[in-house]
């Protein structure tokens, strides 16, 4: 299995990356992205089985970029890890095609019971 | 001066104090948050990442304050490094900073929500030097241990 971590934090990135290590989602590889930009050359010459995505970051939010492959007609698993989140995110996230949507901080428990449905 | 936790700004501390100890847990493993100290002053530390709340009723700024060796400590637990590792930058020093408290910002602004405050969560801003009080702003603060990193947390608010 490969993921996919968009995230314009280097700091988030490794969160996420050892926080995964700690679940029990069997063997998987990680590639990284900085922003939904740099994500959609990554999901092109990757094809990641999952994209975990931060909401908001420079040059192409999170949203966009699930936006952006939905109208591509890519139905990779994504889902979103943000600090913030309201019901009117939540929404636009269920609307655009997100599997999930993961609030900071969050466990290897609360990580793995967000993807896990995705990966069956 | 010691104060109790009876205003809105000391229930902010509250919570602010709840998420950094959750966040010292999870994310960088040192166990429960310390609080050494309130009071209703600028702590001294060299450096503050800051985070703006702002809602309807009210906006508040979101603070910690920490010496650029905790600092540093602290972007080593976050990046799986050691402190003293010369490869650990300023600009992933203060990314960790700022990522540490956007986490804890979002997580008072989730808790505040929860008792029906609604507020629009700001981008992190890392500054070096002691931050001062422009007129009418208002500040509680709290010091910390979280393990053996000293920090401090503080909540700005308004008087008007």
């Amino acid at each position: 299995m490969k993921i996919l971590i968009v995230d314009d934090s280097k700091t988030m990135r490794m969160i996420i990356m050892r926080t995964l290590r700690k679940t029990n989602l069997g063997d998987h590889t990680v590639v990284q992205a900085g922003d939904g930009r740099e994500a959609l050359q990554v999901i092109a010459s990757e094809s990641p089985d999952v994209v975990v995505s931060d909401w908001n970051m420079p040059e192409m939010t999170g949203l966009q970029l699930l936006q952006q492959l939905r109208g591509e007609d890519n139905q990779v698993h994504f889902g979103f890890i943000t600090s913030e989140s309201t019901l009117s995110m939540r929404e636009q996230a269920a609307e655009a095609g997100a599997c999930f949507f993961v609030t900071k901080p969050f466990t290897p428990e609360s990580l793995e019971a967000s993807l896990s449905p995705v990966l069956v | 001066m010691t104060i109790q936790e009876t205003t809105p700004a000391e229930m902010w501390l509250g919570a602010l104090i709840d998420a950094t100890s959750d966040t010292s847990n999870i994310f960088l493993e040192l166990g429960d948050l310390h609080v050494t100290r309130r009071s209703d002053c600028i702590p001294e530390f060299t450096n503050a990442g800051f985070v703006s709340l702002v809602g309807d009723c009210s906006s508040i700024q979101v603070g910690i304050c920490a010496s650029n060796d905790a600092c540093r400590e602290m972007a080593a637990k976050f990046l799986d490094m050691d402190g003293d590792d010369p490869q650990l930058t300023r600009e992933e020093i203060v990314d960790a900073f700022g990522e540490l408290a956007n986490i804890v910002a979002g997580a008072v602004k989730q808790q505040v929500s929860e008792q029906g405050e609604m507020m629009l969560l700001g981008l992190p801003l890392v500054v070096a030097g002691k931050p001062r009080l422009s007129d009418g702003q208002h500040v509680v603060s709290a010091e910390c241990m979280m393990g053996h990193i000293p920090l401090a947390l503080l909540i700005i608010t308004n008087t008007e």
